[in-house]
């Protein structure tokens, strides 16, 4: 046995939408209010000394120290893998980090390398979240305590150090970032929804998260209108009410499943005129579609139909897998600083480790 | 001496502009706040290079009405330095400096056409019609507006390269970096609001000096007649935004004309006008 | 805006009236400063006294930019020229200075000649049917016509140009003017006697326009001022 070696250790066992599709990982989930039970369970394995879980829809991870042996460590974490769901797959879907390749792959997860869209910012707060759970529980130790806060700091480095998680990546998120290059910030701008399906919903949950002003929800069939602007905290109307709230609305989203488009030039122009030439966006989502396109035409009027939204979402996912090379290097570099930090710490040196790049 | 200062000026200006145009390319938020550091030491010595240049005149003979912005060199000059400082003041209240590639140019413009005067770089000598207390104080608010004017110019601009960008469908990257439709309209407007009764402000005072000199307030030479087309279009932005409910890319466009018309007034008209013929008149 | 407006052009030392008032107008005399021996006017100022019915209603040294403000008869400086009187020249002649007055015969010493200067011209050429003319009246070729008496009697007329003693121009029988070789003497300098214009103006309506024009400003600035609250 090494001591110094077993000092340094570090493992990482899990599996991830890599290794496990979904209907395994669900099983597999811990949700928030059962963490501190597992941190316990855990706790109660003498092979581990410190401990993190880390579980999302996409994985399950456990980041722990070895007491002592490394290979005992590694068999005492698929165990509690095992507590949680036994099936046949699941050795084959664990995979396993030590020492620095540990390291490296916390701070690859954190920088949102190892999700499903890449570069994403959701999983660097469930980092945060998962660390403090532990750490509140008593279950992190002096090396997990820096080795998360430090994995924090890399998942924020490389955000802004490369264009990793530039742009949006759904179709409702890059709506609304269109919505707030024509407006700026949205809290005074009415919301217009035609139609009530889920795609419309989404979206006007994005403009909603933003701070949109009040919704205003038309539909066919009124009752689902109503349901929905009771989720939404909005107001319904049927669609005779169209051309009166095309008047006080900014954005509209369209998604109502008529086989004609709803909206014409000559319906919009004097709505333009009426509302004094302030801007007017419509976002349709409707297949085929709700808007005549002649409509972009008008002064001061935006449309956006489905097409133009998924290429600009493609776009932007390429930029970002563009990217990947320049943060998969700086994560590189910033988990070899960090081992070495570590080693030269727990060897009596101290040296600095940077804030600031 | 002073023209070490003058060419220090250039200097940053030049570089402020070509880290601002780098910084809407690359996004690298360090060039913005280098090149913002670098107006405001070009505008510290532009000034100190004025103050200096107004002291060694001020002890010349017949001098003693003597402001820097008397011949074409100065005046091109002194207008570079009132747009950088009224940007400079446009950036505190809004920060976005992306708007610094757009406004920083024609500062730069301004002061190669300094620089090019025909009539050269020393301090003129002042025909008696500039030898007034007047020269301080109407040339400077006629500047004071102008220079906003180039201002709302540079954002006009900005704002119809956006609305380019998203009307198309396809926007690229740049739409990104640059302010939403809405906010850049609005600083458009604000802008014009503001320096409009400053010109107004401006032509009353120069019709009060010219009843002083001329016996007359109001006689249509040329730069009086252009200083009302200018006033003018300015007062049809106005009224079109407020009243007649013009948004858009229709007020962009009247900006741009607007600082159009100033520019003839401020230039053309030196070639137009028996009066006012100021830049060709101080340069021996 | 309700008034007049006159232009009275004015030699040095004379006075014109006023057609719309009871008033006269003397310039007593006229400067002109010059930038370091170029051609440019630094400044120029005209010395007025203003009377009306016999009585002394205003003296002051005007310039542009510097009226005179009598109950809202204002008296500007307008533009000048030189005319062709002269107080004073002085020549270069045989080796010594001379002073001359117009018309004033001066003999020569050691000659039975006498010279006599009776013409100034400010900027002098030959015009198209070969007189002697000037083209402005701002001094850019001063020029002196001198007659060469002897016994009273004319014997030669000639030009002599301030700016280039080399030249001379000879006046013959038919009164034109032709190129004469380089003289032996010399102008060296013409006190000429100038004209000042003299814009009058009486204007009692401009206090009214002064305050409409405050009005408009303060009412642009509440107007919109007012559109920003709204806003």
């Amino acid at each position: 046995m090494n001591s110094k070696e077993s000092i340094m250790g570090l493992v990482a066992v899990g599996l991830s939408h890599k290794t496990a599709p979904v209907e395994i990982r669900e099983r597999l989930t811990i949700p928030a209010d059962q963490l501190a039970e597992a941190l316990d369970r855990l706790s109660t394995m003498k092979e581990l000394s410190e401990s993190v879980i880390l579980s999302t829809c996409n994985r399950v991870e456990i980041y722990a120290r070895p007491r002592a042996d490394r290979s005992r460590a590694l068999a005492a974490a698929r165990r509690f893998f095992q507590g949680l769901y036994q099936y046949p797959g699941l050795n084959e879907a664990l995979y396993h980090f030590d020492a620095h390749s540990a390291v490296e792959h916390l701070f690859r997860v954190a920088a949102g390398l190892d999700s499903m869209v890449v570069g994403e910012t959701e999983i660097l707060g469930q980092v945060k979240s998962a660390y403090l759970t532990s750490q509140a529980h008593g279950s992190t130790g002096k090396i997990t305590n820096v080795l998360f806060q430090r994995a924090l700091f890399v998942g924020k480095q490389v955000r802004s150090k490369t264009f990793i998680s530039e742009g949006a990546s759904s179709v409702g998120s890059i709506a609304v970032q269109l919505a707030e290059k024509i407006f700026g910030p949205l809290n005074k701008h009415r919301i217009l929804l035609l139609g009530a399906g889920e795609m419309a919903e989404v979206t006007a949950r994005h403009l909603l998260s933003q701070k949109a002003g009040q919704i205003v929800i038309l539909n066919r069939t009124f009752d689902r209108a109503a349901a929905l602007a009771k989720q939404l905290n909005g107001v319904a109307g049927s669609m005779d009410r169209l051309e009166d709230e095309l008047l006080l609305a900014d954005i509209v989203i369209c998604s109502t499943s008529a086989d004609k488009p709803v909206l014409s030039k000559a319906l919009v122009e004097p709505v333009m005129k009426v509302r004094r030439g302030r801007s007017l966006y419509f976002v349709d989502i409707a297949v085929p579609r709700n808007v005549d396109p002649a409509v972009n035409g008008i002064d001061n009027v935006y449309l956006y139909n489905i097409d133009d939204l998924k290429s600009l979402v493609e776009e932007n996912m390429a930029r970002r897998k563009g990217e990947v090379a320049r943060a998969e290097a700086l994560v590189t570099g910033l988990a070899a600083e960090f081992y070495e930090w570590i080693r030269a710490t727990l060897e009596g040196k101290t040296k600095a480790l940077r804030h600031k790049s | 001496m002073e023209l070490y200062f003058f060419w220090g000026a250039f200097a940053a200006y030049t570089v402020a502009m070509s880290l601002f145009i780098g910084y809407a390319i690359t996004r690298r938020e360090l060039l913005a706040q280098v090149a913002k550091k670098g107006l405001v030491f070009a505008v510290i010595c532009h000034g100190v290079s004025l103050i200096i240049r107004t002291t060694i005149a001020r002890a010349m003979p017949q001098h003693s009405w003597y402001v820097p912005w008397s011949n074409w060199f100065e005046s091109f000059s002194f207008f570079a330095a009132v747009i950088v400082v009224e940007y400079l003041i446009i950036q505190r209240k809004h920060e976005i400096p992306i708007l610094g590639a757009f406004v920083t140019p024609l500062a730069f413009i301004s002061m190669v056409v300094a620089i090019h005067s025909p009539f050269g770089t020393q301090i003129p000598n002042l025909p008696p019609a500039l030898q007034s207390y007047w020269m301080a104080i109407h040339v400077p608010v006629m500047f004071i507006s102008y220079a906003a004017f180039a201002n709302a110019f540079g954002i006009g601009i900005a704002y119809l390269l956006q609305e380019y960008q998203i009307k198309s469908r396809k926007p690229s990257h740049l739409m990104f970096r640059l302010p939403a439709l809405d906010d850049l309209d609005n600083m458009i407007y604000r802008v014009i609001w503001t320096a409009f009764p400053i010109l107004t402000l401006g032509v009353l005072l120069g019709a009060r000096w010219a009843y002083d000199a001329w016996g007359r307030y109001w006689g249509w030479d040329p730069k009086e007649t252009w200083a009302l087309v200018t006033w003018l279009t300015y007062l049809i932005y106005l009224q079109m935004r407020l009243i007649a409910g013009w948004r858009g890319r229709k007020t962009a466009y009247l900006s741009l004309l607007g600082f159009v018309v100033v520019i003839g007034t401020y230039i053309g008209v030196n070639y137009l006008s028996p009066l006012h013929a100021f830049l060709s008149n101080g340069g021996k | 805006m309700f008034g007049f407006e006159e232009v009275l052009p004015i030699q040095e030392g004379k006075t014109a009236a006023l057609r719309n008032r009871p008033t006269q107008v003397t310039l007593n005399s006229f400067t002109i400063g010059y930038y370091n021996s170029s051609d440019t006017p630094s400044r120029y100022a005209s010395d007025l006294e203003v009377m009306e019915q016999g009585r002394l209603v205003g003296k002051k040294r005007i310039a542009v930019n510097d009226p005179l403000d009598i109950n809202n008869m204002r008296f500007y400086q307008g533009s000048w020229g030189m005319t062709q009187d002269f107080r004073s020249a002085r020549l270069l002649l045989a080796g010594r200075e001379m002073e001359l007055h117009q018309n004033e015969a001066v003999p020569v010493p050691g000659t039975p000649l006498a010279v006599r200067a009776n013409r100034f011209l400010p900027s002098f050429s030959v015009d198209a049917s070969g007189h002697a003319a000037t083209t402005d009246f701002e001094g850019k070729n001063p020029a002196l016509q001198i007659d060469f008496l002897e016994n009273g009697a004319t014997k030669a007329r000639v030009w002599l140009l301030k700016n280039q003693p080399n030249a001379a121009f000879k006046i013959g029988e038919d009164g034109q003017a032709r190129p004469a070789a380089p003289p032996p003497f010399h102008l060296l300098d013409v006190a000429p006697v100038f004209f000042s214009e003299i814009h009058v103006v009486y204007d009692p309506g401009a206090p009214l326009f002064w305050m409409s024009s405050v009005g408009l400003l303060i009412g642009l600035c509440l107007r919109f001022y007012l559109h920003q609250w709204r806003d």
